[in-house]
């Protein structure tokens, strides 16, 4: 069985606030793991941007800060930054 | 008085300071209908007021406060107003909105608007109440800061008035003064200038009039719903963090403008982030009238009494842009900005500009180099008073460019003479398109186009003809809000916008209006803005961006190699043109014409 590679996940804005960290390692094949495995170690932000181990309308994923996704079919490379924060981006 | 529908008056008084005399002027429902309040009736009423191209700042210009039919009524975040003139930093229209408690008492008065013409001779106040108008001097004013005149305000005329302020900057007519109340601000495009030029300092209202609602239990019972909802995740961030929660963000993104727009993030950012500043400090939270989401986090400043209100756009544009990563520096030009009543995007804009300039050699004024805070601070001082370099930096960066020349035009960072928010347009390429065809310059307040950026139905950097129609629907969707008048905070609370609106509509005034109804009334008053900036000289040239963007990449962060080819936003635009049923320079055809009004 292959090994799921590790990623960084670096939480921005509210949810930095709610996770209470900057980041996390964590083992993932594609989004769907990952986010599970975020509500795992993170269950305080199930009900802010995750819901029942999804990620919630209004929140995205960057891919290394250059594209944003919410398919959680998309597969995950080694070492890949995902930054994880609020679509919302009034001011 | 005229017969017309609840929430609304049905009139206008038109006053003209230089003889000190005011008229009732009617609206009629028709009118309403079509342009609902604040910026659209705004651009209708200017319409009416104007006849061909006009000086800004001379006594015929006319300066707009409009209310909207939501103003008074229990609807969370609806105690706003719109100002609306002709820009004396665009030269094109320009409305500015604000919230404050001066929003309900105006319309109090028993008018939708107020529109004010001609000069006085000598610095004057105007009293505006359901009996009458009157003038009173203003020597004792002229000079004070906006928090010092509101203090003296008070003191001479009681709590029972609101007022609208400018501050020296105003009274100087700097292009982009702003006019102030209770601490908010209507910022944008030099409004305050405009109350400057007719040598008025303040304006102070005092009405009771009752206003009326057609179907009150049900707005009521609306209004609790929406204030519930408001509490919710949808505006968490607002509450918890503020606008400035977006500065990390933006940093990580590649999309935060760093020193004139060179770069899209900032060494310093964390310092000024505010996760950072509530580790150290005690911060407040405060709401403008009628607001139950409250995303004004005020902050303290080193050696001073007062807290300052902390921004996403102010920490940019006095930060980043200028390369300051003091935070107490920050914060006092902030607030700076605030007492001397000048509007912190393009002040930040304008004086990141010149220290782009001198750096290259091209303007010799000592000190005006980044990350240099006290040149900042002193630099906003001497802007308000019009005094040595404080006189060209008070034009705005496209009229300072123009003076410098040398090739300084192609990174000068303004559209239409606005100075840019803090949204790197490289990289959030829809957003791009919004500044570019805003009829006020580039304003993130009026396109919301970022947030197709913000999204995974875009590629931010690479933006195409798909995108054209999300960016549009963020502009009608602009529009609209500013006209019934809601603040934009609100926008994640609904699951479909134009519908709610429309029973918004519907419960205070009783017509028989619907989602679809709606967004052809905010189509109506975008294509009735730039009606109007046509007939003020408006060229299809206009709606493009600084050279800067269109000839260079971005070279670090997240964002570094994007790049917003000439080509691409020109097709951008004439995609939107075509989409807005316009001709493909941007003409709105004759057929519109008869439809429009
Ligand atoms: S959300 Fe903020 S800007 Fe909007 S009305 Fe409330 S306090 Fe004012």
């Amino acid at each position: 069985m292959t090994e799921s590679p590790l990623v960084t996940v670096e939480f921005l804005g509210i949810v930095r606030q709610r996770a209470g960290d900057e980041r996390g390692e964590f083992a993932a094949k594609n989004l769907r793991e990952l986010w599970r495995a975020v509500a795992e170690q993170y269950p305080q932000l199930e009900g802010v941007c995750l819901d029942a181990g999804t990620l919630k309308n209004g929140y995205l994923a960057s891919i290394d800060g250059r594209r944003f996704t919410r398919n959680s079919e998309e597969s995950l490379s080694p070492g890949e930054h995902i930054l994880l924060l609020s679509a919302d981006a009034g001011g | 008085m005229t017969n017309t529908a609840p929430g609304y008056f049905g009139r206008y008084l038109r006053i003209d300071v230089s003889t000190g005399t005011s008229e009732a002027t009617p609206i009629p429902e028709s009118v309403l209908r079509q342009y609902v309040g604040g910026v659209g009736l705004g651009t209708w009423i200017l319409q009416q007021e104007t006849e061909g191209p006009i000086d800004p700042l001379s006594a015929e210009a006319p300066l707009e406060f409009c209310f909207s039919p939501l103003v008074g009524s229990p609807l969370t975040t609806s105690a706003k107003f719109a100002v609306v003139a002709k820009s004396p930093l665009t030269n094109r229209l320009n409305d500015s909105l604000a919230s404050s408690h001066f929003a309900i008492t105006g319309k109090k008065t028993g008018y939708d608007a107020f529109v004010i013409v001609g000069k006085c001779d000598s610095p004057q106040i105007l009293m505006i109440t359901e009996e009458g108008i009157s003038l009173e001097d203003a020597a004792e004013l002229w000079g004070q800061t906006i928090p010092d005149s509101e203090e003296t305000l008070k003191e001479n005329y009681g709590s029972e008035f609101r007022y609208a302020v400018i501050g020296p900057a105003g009274e100087n007519l700097v292009r982009y003064a702003t006019i102030s109340h209770d601490g908010r601000h209507a910022g944008r495009g030099g409004l305050g200038a405009v109350l400057g030029s007719k040598k008025l300092k303040a304006i102070g209202v005092r009405g009771n009039r009752r206003l009326e609602f057609a179907r009150p239990e049900e707005l009521v019972a609306l209004s609790k719903s929406l204030s519930k909802k408001s509490f919710g995740p949808a505006t968490e961030k607002y509450r918890e963090l503020g606008t400035a929660g977006n500065l990390l963000v933006f940093n990580r993104l590649g999309t935060l403008p760093t020193r004139n727009f060179q770069a899209g993030e900032f060494e310093h950012a964390v310092d000024l982030a505010p996760e950072t500043l509530t580790l150290s400090r005690e911060k407040a939270r405060k709401s403008c009238a009628a607001c139950t989401i409250g995303c004004e986090h005020l902050y303290p400043v080193k050696d001073r009494e007062k807290p300052v209100r902390l921004e996403y756009e102010n920490l940019f544009a006095l930060g980043p842009l200028c390369g300051v990563g003091e935070v107490d520096q920050v914060l006092r030009a902030s607030q700076l900005c605030d007492e001397l009543g000048i509007d912190t995007i393009s002040a930040g804009g304008t004086i990141a500009f010149a220290m782009e300039c001198a750096e290259r050699g091209l303007l010799d004024w000592p000190g005006y180099e980044f990350g240099r805070g006290e040149t900042l601070l002193t630099a906003l001082e001497k802007i308000a008073a019009r005094r040595e370099e404080g006189n060209d930096l008070a034009e705005g960066s496209r009229l300072l460019s123009q003076q410098i020349g040398q090739g300084s035009e192609a990174f000068a960072p303004h559209v239409k003479g606005l100075e840019l928010p803090g949204y790197e347009p490289r990289a959030l390429q829809s957003m791009a398109l919004g500044f570019a065809v805003g009829t006020r310059g580039a304003d993130h307040n009026r396109s919301g186009a970022y947030q197709n950026d913000f999204s995974d139905r875009a590629d931010r950097m690479q933006v195409t003809e798909q995108d054209v129609a999300a960016a549009i629907e963020t502009e009608d969707e602009a529009a609209l809000i500013d006209s019934l008048i809601l603040c934009k905070f609100l926008r994640g609370v609904f699951e479909d916008k134009f519908a709610e609106m429309a029973e918004m509509l519907a419960l205070v005034t009783g017509w028989d209006v619907d989602g679809r109804k709606l967004k052809s009334t905010a189509q109506r008053i975008i294509e009735l803005k730039k009606r109007y900036n046509i007939a003020q000289g408006w060229t299809p040239a206009e709606d493009t961006l600084p050279d800067r963007f269109l000839s260079s990449a971005l070279e670090q962060g997240a964002s570094a190699g994007a790049s917003l080819p000439r080509e691409r936003l020109e097709r951008l635009v004439r995609a939107y043109n075509l989409e807005r049923g316009w001709d493909a320079d941007g003409y709105p055809a004759e057929a519109h014409d008869q439809n429009s009004v």
